[in-house]
């Protein structure tokens, strides 16, 4: 009786002759959210078209890409580009290298035991969130942290282990690893065992094994992490404030100094066009190299 | 030439193969039949080197491979699921072994393009895995173990997942190629059609123990023991208590029938008086009638409880009586019986003193 009201409501509410449209009804939230973040972009895009007054701190009336000019001539801006290029370069290249062995473990091994170990410790920094984990190492690679003192003990350093950009990678890489092996573990378990004893019983030793089939049999997962490592590396904020300390900023530091140190929005949005513009770029670079069918975005289902 | 000397793999307290030793001459078909958990892919494994033996020793050609890793085994094998490199295609999957087997350059084309024609598949040559059918994965899988010329070749149950007539056309399939090349084979299966189809010599094994190995057709005739007789074709077994034994003849009883019988191994010495036995009795041996049979060597009363009609066979079930057993089953080949019986028909039954195969308890 209950059921049948509930019907009847859900009837009157969405008739049958709707029902094909209930899938693209229940896109709309996404499509709403993705909506919002273009519409802000676009919103960017036009800010950064305005040039800021600096006597009257009000933002021109006028189109200008003055903004732009402004980015291209300061060489400030070029390096802290180039910086966070190459460092999402490096932090992606050591992070896949890092992940691939320890996904492959994790999915490989015989014992459940090493498996749990593993997962535990992949979801742990999870839960601890990037921030805390920046102030963990702050508290043992500082001057006075945790590693100095035993170096001290013995007579040794202190050593300047932080502030500095290999510390900032290091960071990246430590809280970017998690992404990466949770992204890679599903290829390395859509493997099966059997093809790599068929390698080996067809001649080859594990290492030409590796390479010419878990390898290509893994790449996409090894592009999916690439693609998330790398924009999360070079749109990073968290890292380079803290353990760079404002002396290694990343483009997002740069759009943050913009907008709330300076106050000057038309810089900050054009700032951040241009961030948006090469990470889309490096990101179609990446998927074009490392091929987006095995995404499997293309028509040829694997 | 592969020879097996009594190998063993334990894991932990379990088992799994125990003191096997076996020869494979050269050229010939070997077949290990067994249940699942019988331990024969375990075994398979050990040969091709996946798996090292707790025990005993595996020499392939005279050298013993203990210490000799999988890539440098000269052995190709045919895995359960086919195992193909799916990023590679149907050509460069066949040419892999070569060239990780450092074949000359030059006569790689010329070796594979062979091996596509052997396994009549030309025109496939640039597939993509994913775009061939299932029996064309097949060839392409036996293509890659068998291009190198390897010494052995050993098939993991490679076929089990063909719906049946595919399956027994690649059965002779892939006999046809094994005696085109010469080359030794050993094959793991859990199907005696198969088993008996194929091989030249079929091995029983259960519970990690060889249980027979002889030719399919003396397997099939000459069961070692009981195992092998319920595993291979369809067997009633029935308890029953030796009767009488004068020379080579025994009597045997079973529920209140007395009736000649075939000690199973005419080596072994025939048990005691009213000794307990077990006597396996072939469906197909069993002779059916709607009169008291004279030219068998027994015929008892009964009534047909089941009747399965399987096109080229009809199989029966009937009850005795007079034996302890409720229901005999019994394979009837002859097509003018086909519609004879239905459940309920007072039927007799008879058989044979020879096919009254009458094993130790």
């Amino acid at each position: 009786m209950l059921l049948d009201t509930l019907e009847a409501v859900r009837a009157l509410l969405w008739p049958r002759t709707m029902r094909r449209y209930s899938s693209a009804v229940l896109l709309l939230p996404a499509i709403a959210l993705v909506l919002v973040l273009v519409a802000g972009l676009a919103w960017m895009g036009e800010a950064s078209l305005h040039l800021l007054d600096t006597e009257t701190f009000d933002t021109g009336e006028d189109y200008t890409a003055a903004n732009y000019r402004e980015i291209g001539a300061q060489s400030t801006y070029w390096i802290v580009l180039g910086r966070s290029v190459l460092g999402a370069a490096i932090v992606t290249l050591v992070t896949l290298i890092l992940a691939f062995p320890y996904a492959y473990v994790m999915v490989r091994t015989a014992s459940a035991w090493t498996r749990k170990v593993l997962l535990v410790s992949l979801f742990l920094p999870f839960f601890i969130g990037q921030v805390v984990r920046a102030y963990g190492w702050l508290i043992i690679l500082g001057r006075e942290g945790l590693l100095n003192t035993v170096f001290g003990a013995v007579g040794l350093g202190p050593y300047k282990m932080i502030y500095n950009y290999p510390s900032v990678l290091f960071g990246l890489v430590q809280y970017l690893l998690p992404f990466a092996v949770l992204l890679i573990a599903p290829a390395v378990t859509a493997i099966d065992e059997e093809i790599e004893l068929a390698s080996e019983s067809l001649g080859a030793h594990w290492l030409r094994t590796f390479r010419h089939v878990t390898l290509p049999m893994a790449r996409p997962g090894l592009v999916a992490a690439a693609l998330v490592v790398f924009t999360l590396a070079l749109t990073d904020y968290a890292m380079p404030v803290i353990l760079g300390g404002g002396t290694n900023d990343f483009i997002a530091n740069a759009v943050y100094d913009a907008f709330f140190r300076i106050s000057d929005s038309g810089l900050g949005s054009a700032v951040a066009i241009v961030l948006v513009l090469i990470a889309t770029a490096l990101a179609a670079v990446i998927l074009t190299v490392l091929g987006a069918g095995t995404l499997g975005f293309s028509d040829e289902r694997r | 030439m592969v020879a097996v000397e009594g190998v063993s793999k334990t894991f932990g307290a379990a088992t799994v193969v125990a003191e096997v030793s076996f020869t494979v001459a050269h050229g010939r078909f070997l077949t290990i039949l067994g249940p699942s958990g019988s331990g024969k892919t375990t075994l398979l494994r050990m040969i091709a080197g996946f798996i090292e033996p707790t025990r005993g020793e595996i020499h392939i050609h005279g050298r013993p491979v203990s210490a000799v890793p999988p890539h440098r085994r000269s052995i190709g094998m045919v895995f359960q699921r086919l195992a193909l490199f799916p990023h590679l295609d149907a050509w460069d999957n066949v040419e892999y072994p070569l060239r990780m087997r450092g074949f000359d350059a030059a006569e790689i084309p010329d070796r594979v393009a062979a091996m596509f024609g052997i396994v009549q598949l030309q025109g496939f040559e640039r597939r993509r895995i994913q775009q061939l059918s299932g029996g064309q994965q097949q060839r392409v899988a036996i293509a890659r173990a068998l291009v190198f010329e390897p010494d052995l070749v050993l098939l993991d149950e490679p076929l089990a997942a063909l719906d049946r007539k595919l399956r027994e056309e690649m059965q002779l399939e892939f006999r046809r190629i094994q005696q085109e090349l010469g080359v030794t084979t050993i094959n793991v299966t859990h199907d005696q059609r198969e088993a008996l189809v194929m091989s030249d010599d079929v091995m029983v094994m259960d519970g990690g123990r060889m249980q027979q190995l002889a030719a399919p057709a003396q397997t099939y005739r000459h069961p070692a023991n009981a195992f092998v007789a319920t595993f291979i074709g369809v067997t009633n077994f029935l308890p029953a208590r030796v009767a009488s034994r004068t020379g080579s003849t025994l009597r045997v009883r079973i529920g209140t029938l007395e009736t000649p019988a075939r000690w199973a191994d005419p080596q072994a010495p025939v048990p005691a008086h009213d000794a307990p036995v077990d006597c396996a009795l072939r469906a197909e041996h069993v002779r059916l009638s709607p009169t008291p049979l004279t030219d068998t060597d027994c015929s008892i009363a009964g009534k047909v409880v089941q009747c399965i009609f399987e096109g080229d066979r009809v199989v029966y079930e009937v009850a005795v009586p007079a034996l302890d057993r409720a229901a005999i089953r019994v394979i009837d080949r002859a097509p003018e019986a086909h519609l004879l019986f239905a459940p309920g028909a007072e039927v007799h039954i008879g058989w044979h003193a020879r096919d009254l195969i009458v094993f130790p308890r």
